[in-house]
């Protein structure tokens, strides 16, 4: 199982002027997921809470890039 | 749930959920590797300050210095049982006490646990020490009064194990303030002990000096390391002295007094027996240089043949010589040593009693009680020994020296 966030930057119109999307992989499927014993279910939720994080800070760095971008973009042609 | 993602709700049944106190929130791998890293480094309540910040909680969901310091001593209490209950199972199935660190009555002990398997110094190996002892006796008017047979000496450091051991004492904090009650004990005693072999160290903390001794006799167990040639090297401390002799009276070992605190202790001992700054620098100067070859009945004898003159107090001076009488056996010498390469210092413990202790307690007017002050040692040690990752996340010891696997004696 897999997590994907989407990201969109959209401007005071509600055009959309920038989207990424990011995914992580290696999560137990909620039937898999061991909820019987405590370290079964810590190392469970330990490879959501990886693949979560990671996707989180993948997306977080890219939009942010991605309205840096625009930014860039606007001043260049503003000059 | 507590991670680093923000407290969130789980519905949790059955044998997870009577796993858990009231009110206990279940705390993911990477928030309790989080926070172990942080508060093992700074307050409890810098410790809230910071991953309030870095994990942007807010008031509702704000982390509690009393809920971290909660949560370090179930942790710390943790690692002590699971150690507790490693070091059992490996003096037992070697045939010693668990509680006392003893040898069973009526157990014939394996031979290759009672005796190092070191071949004999051979010819030439006597050569290269005796060369030593001719090159130092030439540079030096104090002449070393042995010759390499009769010097107890290592040639090869990968037939020893060297294991440095000492306590640090941080504040206890009153239980109470009631009267009546009896009275704590100022201190709170971590014994830690620094155990190297070739390359590799190992660091184990206990609070107490038997527990700590069965530690270290169960992880030299373990590693198959009571083959080696035993060094102890210590700051002369009464009690450490009669744990060794106690717990390893098994085994043949030999227990040096660190050249620091021999000098430390020479140096205040002298300035409370002499008159003149002078007359004391004169005199520590030749002491510790017949010291510093070993020779304590020459230094004794030289501190006895002082002029009466220079005498400022003839008690002090008795009880520098008696210093010396008792501690005879652990003055090595220092010179051949250094001259070879080898250890003359328990350096490292004193490392490792500030990164595992001192840092954290003491000299910032805390003051601990014992389950708290031992829990933040005993996880700083999981750090210090690199074993976080296995701890938390399988809650399993790893007992060998060169950072192997874990160890899962309940299998």
């Amino acid at each position: 199982m897999k997590v994907r966030f989407t990201a969109e930057i959209i401007d005071d119109n509600g055009n959309i002027i920038g989207n990424r999307v990011s995914e992580a992989g290696g999560i137990p499927c909620p039937e898999d997921f061991d909820l019987s014993t405590k370290e079964g279910f810590l190392r469970d939720f330990d490879k959501l809470e990886k693949a979560v994080l990671k996707a989180r800070n993948e997306i977080g760095k890219d939009i942010v890039e991605e309205a840096l971008d625009n930014t860039s973009k606007k001043t260049k042609f503003q000059i | 749930m507590e991670s680093e993602l923000g407290r969130a709700n789980a519905q949790i049944f059955d044998e997870l959920a009577w796993s858990q106190q009231p009110k206990e929130r279940i705390e993911s791998v990477s928030y309790q590797l989080l926070t172990s890293k942080m508060c093992t480094n700074l307050s409890y309540r810098k410790s809230a300050e910071m991953l309030n910040l870095v994990l942007h909680r807010d008031e509702e969901d704000s982390i509690k210095s009393r809920t971290l310091s909660d949560s370090m001593n179930r942790i710390g209490s943790k690692i002590s049982s699971k150690l507790k209950e490693v070091s059992g199972k490996v003096l037992m199935m070697s045939g010693f006490n668990k509680e006392t660190g003893l040898p069973e009555k009526e157990v014939v002990l394996s031979e290759n646990i009672q005796i190092p398997n070191i071949q004999a110094k051979d010819t030439s190996e006597e050569q290269y020490i005796q060369n030593a002892i001719d090159n130092i006796n030439t540079e030096r008017e104090e002449k070393i009064p042995f010759n390499a047979r009769e010097l107890e000496i290592e040639t090869n450091s990968l037939d020893c194990v060297y294991i440095s051991i000492d306590d640090v004492g941080v504040k206890h904090q009153k239980s109470s303030r009631k009267q009546e009650e009896t009275k704590d004990s100022k201190y709170i005693e971590n014994t830690v002990a620094h155990i190297q072999y070739g390359e590799d160290s190992y660091a184990l903390t206990a609070i107490g000096m038997r527990e700590t001794m069965k530690l270290v006799l169960s992880f030299l167990l373990f590693n198959n390391l009571l083959d080696k040639e035993l060094i102890f090297l210590t700051d002369g401390a009464k009690n450490i002295k009669s744990h060794i002799e106690s717990v390893f009276s098994f085994h043949p070992y030999t227990v040096i007094l660190d050249w620091f605190h021999l000098k430390k202790k020479c140096q205040e001992l002298l300035s409370m027996s002499l008159k003149g700054k002078e007359n004391k620098n004169e005199v520590l100067e030749k002491l510790l240089r017949i010291l510093w070859v070993g020779d304590a009945d020459g230094a004794i004898k030289y501190l006895q043949n002082l002029s009466s003159a220079i005498i400022k107090n003839e008690k002090w001076l008795e009880e520098q010589i008696s210093y010396l009488e008792r501690k005879k056996e652990m003055i090595k010498c220092y010179a051949v040593r250094a001259k070879l390469g080898l250890r003359n210092s328990s350096n490292s413990v004193e490392k490792e009693n500030d990164i595992l202790v001192a840092q954290r307690q003491k000299h910032n007017g805390m003051s601990w009680s014992k389950d708290g002050s031992g829990s933040l040692a005993t996880i700083k040690m999981i750090f210090q020994n690199g074993y976080e990752d296995i701890w938390f996340g399988q809650e399993k010891i790893s007992f060998t020296i060169s950072g192997g696997k874990p160890l899962d004696l309940c299998a």
